[in-house]
C-alpha cells in the first residue's frame, strides 16, 4: 500500500489518450461509525436497558426514584457494594479502546483505486480481502445511501459486476467525493471501451484523494442530505424524467397490489359476517404485509429521476434511503412497460428492465427493484425507451410513433396468437403478439429487436435487443400440444423481463424460431466484428487484441 | 432418419428431417434403471404402511401410492422413445438442442453465448460409460443439458463446443 497517494503518470499510449488511473486511497474516517453503526446502537441499548433504574434516578432524583423501590439486580449496586467500580471502569475503558482501535485499523486496512484494466478494494486486517472488477464486466456504479449514511453526508458506491454476487462495494466516501468517484469509474468504463475516443479528457482523475467533504459547512451538507443527484448534461438537454408526487400516491392507490389488498379485505369482512368475526383477524398480519409493500413503493418511487449522463442512463429515488443507480450504455438487457388495470383511464406505464449482474439471491432484483419509471405517462415511456434502447442518439419520431403504436395500438403489424389460442391466453388473446423488428442497416445492426405484446389485465410491451439473446426456445407443452400451438421464449440474464409468448401457431413459431436464430447469430457477430474493428486502430500487438477479446465476453 | 421421434416428420418442421446427433441409447437403460428404483423406494414405503399400520389406511393412500407407481411405470415405458429424443445438431453459429416427445422443446444457442461447458459423470452413468454434458450461458433458463453421451463424444463435443466459442466471441 502506497502511504501517501500520488498521482501516476499515465503510460504514453500511441493514440495520446490518457486513461483513468486513481492510486491506493483511503475511504472516509467516518466509515467504521456507519459499518459498526448497528452493532454499536445495540452495545448502547442494552447498557442502557441495565442502567434504565440507575438513569431514572440521576434525572428525576432520588425521591421519586425511591417511591418506586430499590431494584434489586442493579448492576452498579452491586458493584459498589463489591468494591469493583474502578476496574468496573477500567473494564469499560478497554472496551472502547479496543472498538476505537479496531474502528481505526479497519479504516486504515481499507483502500481502493481505479486502474487502467479494473477497480480494486482492499479490506480487513487478519483476513484481507482484494476485491478486483475487471473495467468490461462492469454492469452498473449505484450510489446508496441510507438514513444514517445521509444524515453523516456518506455515500456508499456499489460497482455491479455480471457475477452472481459479484460486486465492489466502497463503504463509504462522502458524498461529493463519491459522485466524483462514480464519474471516474464510468470514464474509466467508456474509456475502456472505446479507446479511440481521444478527446474524453480525463480532467476528474485529479481529484485530490483527501478532498472529503469532512466538515463541510452545514447548508453544503444540508444540500447534500436533499441531493436528487441528477447528471448535469442531461438537466441542460432537459432529458429528464420526473414523477409527480400526486401521480406517484394516485398510481399507488389504483396498482395491482392495492386491488387484490381491497379484494382480499372485503372477502375477510364478508366471511367474518357470514361465519365468524374471528375471521377478521386473520386479515391483521396481511394488512402489515401490504403496508409494507405500499411504503416500500412509495419509498422507491419518491423523487424518483431518470436522467441521461454523458456514459448512461441514471435512475434515482429514494424517501429515507436513497440509491442511484448509473447504468452505462449497452449494458440493458430487456425493457418492459407495464399498465395494470387501474392506471388504463389515464394512460399510466410502469418500466423495468433486465441487467446483467443481479445476484441470484435478490431474484435478479436490485434496490430499485429494476424499475426505471414506477409511473409515467405514454410521452414518459417512450423517451424511457429511447433513452434506455438508443443509446446516444436523438429521438426518431417515426420510432416513437411505432412503439406508441405497439403499446397501445390494436397491433398491425404483429405476429398475432394462433387459432384456439383463447383456451391459452383468455381476455389477452387479442392483443398478444410478437414483432421482430430487423435493422438492415451496418451501423444500427444493435438495434434490431424483439417486441413482444402481452396481458389483458396487466398490459405489457416488451422489447429486448437482439444483440443482448442468450438463446431461443420454442416449446409445446401439454394444452399447447393439444391446440396445435407453440410457446417462443427468448432467453436473457436473470430478471424481471420475460420475453416470451405463448399461443402461436406451430407453422408460425417453427418460421419465427428459425428467424429468430438466424438473425440472433448475425446481429452478434457484426456486433462482435464492429467491436474488434473499432478497437483495431489503438491496440496493433496481437497479445492486447487476444486480451480484449476474452475480456469483451462475460 | 428413420426414427419415429415425433418431430422427425421432414415436410413439417424444416430443421427437423437434418441430421441430429442422438446420446446413446444405453442412457435408456440409466433412466429406465432410476424409475425402477423409485417404483421400488414407493413399494417399500407401501408396504411398511400396510405392515405398520395399527389400523386399515384410508382408501386415498392406496390410490394415491397406486397412481404414483403407474406414473412412474408408465414414465418407464416410454424411456427408451424419451432417450431417442433427445438430439443435438452443430450448426455453422448455433448448437440446436432438442428434448421431449411430450413436453417438446427445441432450443438455438449461438457459440458465441458460451459461458462455460460442463461435463459430469454420475456412479450411474460412469458404470454405462456415459456421461452429462451442459452447455451454459448468462441466462440461467437456457438449460442445454445432453444426458448419456459416450464419454469420449462428451469431451470431443465439449473441445469442440469451447473451439467454436473461442471463434465466435461475443460480449454479454
Amino acid at each position: 500500500m502506497t502511504d501517501t497517494p500520488q498521482q501516476q503518470v499515465p503510460e504514453p499510449q500511441p493514440e495520446a489518450l490518457a486513461p483513468i488511473e486513481v492510486p491506493w486511497r483511503r475511504l472516509h474516517p467516518l466509515s467504521p461509525l456507519l459499518r459498526g453503526g448497528l452493532a454499536a446502537l445495540v452495545i448502547v441499548g442494552i447498557i442502557i436497558a441495565n442502567l434504565r433504574d440507575r438513569l431514572f434516578e440521576w434525572f428525576l432524583g432520588p425521591e421519586t426514584f425511591g417511591a418506586m423501590g430499590p431494584s434489586e439486580g442493579d448492576l452498579i449496586e452491586l458493584l459498589i457494594a463489591e468494591q469493583l467500580l474502578l476496574w468496573a471502569l477500567l473494564a469499560v475503558f478497554a472496551i472502547i479502546a479496543i472498538v476505537v482501535l479496531t474502528a481505526w485499523l479497519s479504516w486504515r486496512f481499507a483502500s481502493f483505486r481505479i486502474t487502467t484494466e479494473a477497480v480494486e478494494s482492499r479490506r480487513g486486517v487478519i483476513f484481507r480481502q482484494h476485491r478486483r472488477a475487471p473495467l468490461e464486466r462492469i454492469q452498473s456504479v449505484n450510489l446508496q445511501r441510507s438514513l444514517l449514511a445521509r444524515v453523516l453526508g456518506l455515500t456508499q458506491v456499489d460497482v455491479q459486476t455480471a457475477g452472481q454476487g459479484g460486486k465492489v462495494a466502497l463503504q463509504y466516501l462522502g458524498h461529493r467525493d463519491a459522485q466524483a468517484v462514480r464519474e471516474q469509474i464510468l470514464l474509466a468504463v467508456s474509456i475502456r471501451a472505446k479507446r479511440d475516443l481521444a478527446d474524453t479528457a480525463p480532467e476528474t482523475a485529479t481529484t485530490d484523494p483527501r478532498a472529503q467533504g469532512v466538515a463541510g459547512p452545514l447548508d453544503e451538507r444540508l444540500r447534500d442530505l436533499a441531493d436528487v443527484d441528477i447528471a448535469a448534461a442531461a438537466l441542460e438537454a432537459g432529458t429528464v424524467v420526473k414523477v409527480p408526487l400526486g401521480r406517484l400516491i394516485a398510481s399507488i392507490l389504483l396498482g395491482s397490489e392495492m386491488l387484490t389488498l381491497v379484494i382480499i379485505a372485503a372477502g375477510i369482512v364478508i366471511m367474518s359476517v357470514l361465519v365468524s368475526p374471528a375471521i377478521l383477524a386473520t386479515g391483521l398480519p396481511l394488512a402489515l404485509v401490504f403496508i409494507g409493500v405500499v411504503i416500500g413503493q412509495f419509498n422507491r418511487g419518491f423523487n424518483f429521476v431518470l436522467s441521461r449522463a454523458a456514459d448512461g442512463v441514471r435512475v434515482g429515488a429514494g424517501l429515507t434511503a436513497t440509491t442511484t443507480e448509473t447504468i452505462p450504455f449497452g449494458r440493458i438487457h430487456a425493457v418492459e412497460a407495464q399498465q395494470p388495470l387501474g392506471w388504463r383511464p389515464f394512460g399510466w406505464w410502469k418500466v423495468r428492465i433486465t441487467t446483467a449482474g443481479h445476484s441470484l439471491s435478490q431474484g435478479g432484483q436490485n434496490r430499485l427493484q429494476n424499475m426505471v419509471l414506477p409511473v409515467g405517462q405514454l410521452d414518459d415511456v417512450l423517451r424511457v425507451f429511447e433513452t434506455l434502447l438508443h443509446e446516444g442518439e436523438t429521438g426518431s419520431a417515426e420510432r416513437e410513433a411505432a412503439l406508441a403504436h405497439a403499446l397501445t395500438g390494436p397491433g398491425d403489424g404483429f405476429l398475432k396468437a394462433g387459432p384456439r389460442a383463447g383456451w391459452l391466453l383468455w381476455c389477452a388473446t387479442k392483443r398478444t403478439g410478437l414483432r421482430i423488428e430487423l435493422a438492415e442497416l451496418s451501423p444500427h445492426t444493435q438495434q434490431s429487436s424483439l417486441r413482444i405484446r402481452r396481458g389483458w389485465f396487466t398490459r405489457s410491451l416488451s422489447v429486448m435487443p437482439m444483440v443482448r439473446a442468450q438463446s431461443v426456445q420454442l416449446s409445446r407443452p401439454m394444452v399447447h400440444r393439444l391446440l396445435g400451438l407453440a410457446s417462443l421464449q427468448v432467453h436473457t440474464v436473470l430478471g424481471p423481463v420475460r420475453m416470451q409468448m405463448r399461443g402461436i401457431a406451430l407453422a408460425d413459431a417453427r418460421e419465427a424460431f428459425t428467424l429468430l436464430a438466424t438473425t440472433i447469430v448475425r446481429v452478434q457477430q457484426q456486433d462482435a466484428a464492429e467491436r474488434l474493428h473499432a478497437l483495431r486502430p489503438s491496440t496493433p500487438t496481437p497479445d492486447r487484441l487476444a486480451d480484449e477479446q476474452h475480456g469483451g465476453s462475460l | 432418419m428413420t426414427e419415429p421421434a415425433a418431430s422427425a416428420r421432414p415436410d413439417e418442421w424444416p430443421i427437423a428431417g437434418d441430421e441430429w446427433h442422438r446420446v446413446s441409447p444405453k442412457y435408456a437403460w440409466a433412466d429406465l434403471a432410476l424409475n425402477l428404483i423409485m417404483v421400488l423406494g414407493v413399494a417399500v414405503v407401501y408396504m411398511l404402511i400396510i405392515v405398520f399400520a395399527q389400523e386399515q389406511p384410508p382408501l386415498m393412500v392406496h390410490l394415491i401410492i397406486g397412481a404414483v407407481i403407474l406414473v412412474l411405470l408408465v414414465s418407464a415405458f416410454f424411456a427408451l422413445r424419451r432417450v431417442r429424443a433427445i438430439g443435438y445438431r452443430l450448426r455453422e453459429d448455433d448448437l440446436l438442442f432438442r428434448r421431449g416427445i411430450m413436453f417438446e422443446r427445441i432450443i438455438a444457442v449461438p457459440y458465441g453465448r458460451l459461458q462455460l461447458v460442463d461435463v459430469t459423470r454420475g456412479p450411474l452413468l460412469r458404470a454405462l460409460g456415459l456421461a452429462t454434458l451442459k452447455f451454459v450461458t448468462a441466462s440461467p433458463a437456457t438449460g442445454v443439458h445432453l444426458p448419456g453421451l459416450p464419454v469420449d463424444e462428451a469431451e470431443a463435443l465439449r473441445d469442440r463446443l469451447v473451439e467454436l466459442a473461442e471463434t465466435r466471441r461475443s460480449g454479454l
